[in-house]
């Protein structure tokens, strides 16, 4: 594909970015907090995250079902806005305030600012209308332009993505496409306005792994050519490691361990974090005759465990682990944060599992 | 092809998917497959567009010929349509077959009444990918596990007992028997779904995609459950024999003695699960290795990444299915079907451009009597 070409009709989109300042993060979100009150009690989804995303940097999110993950990823859209819902911190996008926007403020950043991508595409597109115009729908939404030049940018958006036979494919209905051909259709729509961040929610979940491959090759050659910054939400550290930067992996509602992709995979401090690569069957070792799982489920979130939450599960846990634990750097003076008391030296060899690292 | 299940000869056996490393432990050397599937085909009709228009022909599975020996855990891997979840259906007669047989036990089940086919079921249990999907919403876990122990004979003062002996073979405690499924998390769901499956004492797990819905954390708890299921054998009892299909070449290699790999309806390639894993030989295998997330950073972009998806099972490519993706593919490919081929060491593969075969291998390979009637024998030697 002839990427350098592909990606102009898309980039410079209406709403020029508004260049930050020198270092600025493009996205900071300060000690958010998320509280759902249902008929079965009181859930806080996310307690307390803080992270910072640059211009043009992939930051993963990683965790199990109820990590707060998607409650974190969702948020920053607002999305988490609903009745019983209780929403704390602050969340700052290109300077300004999302935490206080309003609905209509809001709309301006969804899909041009921000732009997600969700797990299940048939449920995010709607069936009864082509793909190319809802594609169209969303770029007039986001500015002046004539329903042709909108159709236009419909299928240049669907060609960049990927979409063989982009022209045809913008008449077709969801229904007609494939799994994988859906969910290009998802990140043409969201990258029919030129975002500068990007949020897939779990992208690749539903989908076969030569068809995983295939969109994670995609992404990362469109944010390569748009410089656009992306959050992968993912449940899956494997698909991590050759897409992101950044990893912050999330248990229970808090970040348990974040640092650099090399970091996370070669020093993980965590013992969460060494389940989690644990869980990953690596094709390139022998075959373990059981691979070193994390027992157990996670906890819930109505009543957290108090102290280290991970603690009921974990095999290393020792008194000290009942109080609060920080996130704090442990490892050296850096970016490197954890939320575990053990030494560093008996993290190192206490992972060491057959060979590799696991719980 | 209907024809061909008379002409059954021990060849077939021998060649078949499946037998020729059977488990050490528990499997004696003459013993016959437990499920024996032999060119066997499922072809949907379709209605083209609306109305009584003409009708096309979904070719799911084309004489496909595998076996699964007792206590065997054979994995089948492919894409999405490649006709595995067909198969996994067909063996448990939930699919009639259009052509070709279907063998369970040294009986012929392929169209057995659904009374001849009760007992049969027993010993042939199924789990479904989505467990949210079935099990009953309204039922307790409970009540869910008390059918099955019902119908194989279990006496209503053992029930609970028994229920609760399931349960904590899987890994669930007592306190679940009174949970309902929407009270569960996916990887408890589908521990309850596989312990029905258990209650019935079945010889055959059929496993249908049981860990893509769930966690990569709660994937591996349930690979490590039914690895532990088949060593946990009580000496003297039926050891546990399983069909594993899914998508995902690290989960069915982490599961199975043995793995096929389908393709648009055909096996391209067959052999013990390690030497298929380290050197594939058919190029459909090899780009399914390279679709597999690397664990580490600094891997990049997965090599030799496979294009654009499986084309129509409606109007199959000739020749070799897969020529018109294969970075291989020459024109012989398009022309002729290739036969499936056993080589020296075991392995059976269908691939006119084998993989790291050298020519003393290449010429002493012979068509395998599970390949495919359609890619005659004779053309092979030409090639």
């Amino acid at each position: 594909m002839q990427a350098s070409t592909e990606a102009q009709p898309v980039s410079g989109v209406n709403m020029e970015p508004s260049t930050p300042a020198q270092g600025a993060p493009l996205l900071s979100v300060r000690d958010l907090s998320v509280t759902f009150h249902g008929g079965r009690g009181v859930v806080q989804a996310v307690a307390g995250v803080s992270f910072s995303v640059a211009p043009g940097e992939a930051l993963a999110i990683v965790g199990e079902s109820g990590s707060g993950k998607s409650a974190t990823a969702l948020s920053l859209t607002g999305l988490t806005r609903e009745a019983g819902a209780q929403l704390h911190g602050s969340i700052e996008f290109e300077g300004a305030d999302l935490m206080g926007a309003s609905q209509i403020q809001l709309r301006q950043v969804r899909g041009a600012g921000i732009a997600m991508v969700f797990q299940d595409p048939m449920s995010a597109l709607n069936p009864v209308q082509r793909i190319g115009s809802q594609i169209a729908e969303q770029v007039r939404a986001h500015g002046d332009i004539s329903k042709a030049q909108a159709g236009e940018r419909a299928v240049a958006a669907l060609q960049a993505a990927g979409v063989p036979e982009p022209q045809l494919r913008s008449r077709s209905y969801p229904h007609e496409l494939s799994g994988g051909m859906r969910q290009r259709a998802m990140i043409a729509m969201a990258l029919s306005c030129s975002p500068r961040l990007l949020v897939a929610d779990e992208p690749t979940t539903a989908l076969d792994v030569t068809v995983q491959a295939q969109i994670l090759a995609e992404l990362r050659r469109l944010r390569e050519q748009t410089g656009m910054a992306v959050i992968l939400v993912t449940h899956d550290l494997g698909v991590v490691a050759g897409f992101a930067d950044r990893v912050l992996v999330m248990y229970a509602g808090q970040i348990v361990e974040q640092g650099s992709v090399s970091e996370i995979f070669a020093d993980p401090q965590h013992p969460y974090t060494w389940g989690l690569l644990g869980s990953i069957a690596d094709m390139t070792a022998e075959r373990p005759r059981r691979l070193p799982a994390i027992s157990g489920a996670p906890p819930s979130l109505q009543r957290p465990p108090s102290g280290c939450r991970f603690h009921p599960r974990c095999p290393h846990a020792h008194e000290a682990c009942l109080a609060d634990v920080e996130l704090l750097s442990r490892v050296r003076d850096g970016e490197h944060l954890d939320r575990c008391l053990l030494e560093v030296d008996a993290k190192r060899s206490l992972r060491m599992r057959g060979g590799g690292i696991g719980l | 092809m209907s024809g061909r299940p008379a002409e059954r000869d021990d060849r077939l056996a021998e060649g078949a998917v499946g037998i020729g490393r059977p488990n050490r432990k528990r499997v004696g050397a003459d013993q016959t497959p437990l499920l024996e599937i032999s060119h066997l085909s499922v072809h949907f009709p379709v209605r083209r567009g609306f109305g009584r228009g003409a009708r096309d022909v979904v070719h799911a599975l084309d004489d496909v010929t595998i076996a699964v020996a007792p206590g065997e855990s054979l994995g089948i891997v492919g894409e999405s349509g490649c006709g595995k979840s067909t198969l996994i259906r067909c063996a448990a007669r939930l699919v009639d077959a259009t052509a070709g047989s279907i063998r369970f036990e040294g009986s012929e089940i392929t169209r057995a009444s659904r009374r001849a086919l009760a007992p049969v079921r027993r010993r042939m249990q199924m789990v479904f990918q989505d467990p949210e999907a079935s099990l009953n919403p309204r039922r307790s876990v409970g009540q869910i596990l008390a059918t099955p122990l019902r119908l194989r004979g279990v006496e209503r003062d053992r029930l609970e007992a028994e229920a609760v002996a399931l349960l904590n073979e899987v890994g669930l405690e007592r306190e679940h028997m009174h949970s309902h499924p929407h009270e569960l998390s996916g990887g408890q769901r589908q521990r309850v779904g596989i312990a029905r499956a258990l209650a019935m004492q079945p010889r055959l797990l059929l496993l249908d995609e049981p860990v893509s819905a769930l966690d990569v954390s709660v994937r591996a708890q349930i690979v490590n459950l039914l690895a532990d299921l088949r060593e946990q054998v009580a000496p003297g009892a039926v050891p546990l024999a399983m069909l594993f299909v899914a998508h995902d070449l690290a989960i069915v290699r982490q599961v199975s003695d043995r793995i096929a790999v389908m393709y648009l309806g055909k096996i391209v390639e067959s052999g013990p699960a390690e030497q298929l894993c380290r050197a594939p030989i058919h190029p459909y295998t090899q780009a399914l290795l390279a679709a597999v997330p690397k664990a580490y950073p600094g891997a990049g972009p997965p090599r030799a990444q496979l294009a654009g998806e499986p084309p129509s099972a409606i109007t199959p490519p000739s020749g070799c299915r897969f020529h018109p993706r294969c970075p291989y593919a020459s024109e012989v490919c398009a022309a002729v079907e290739p036969p499936l081929v056993r080589y020296p060491d075991g392995r059976l593969a269908a691939c006119h451009h084998p993989l790291g075969v050298n020519e003393a291998q290449a010429v002493a390979a012979e068509v395998s009597p599970a390949s495919p009637l359609s890619a005659a024998p004779q053309t092979h030697a030409a090639v």
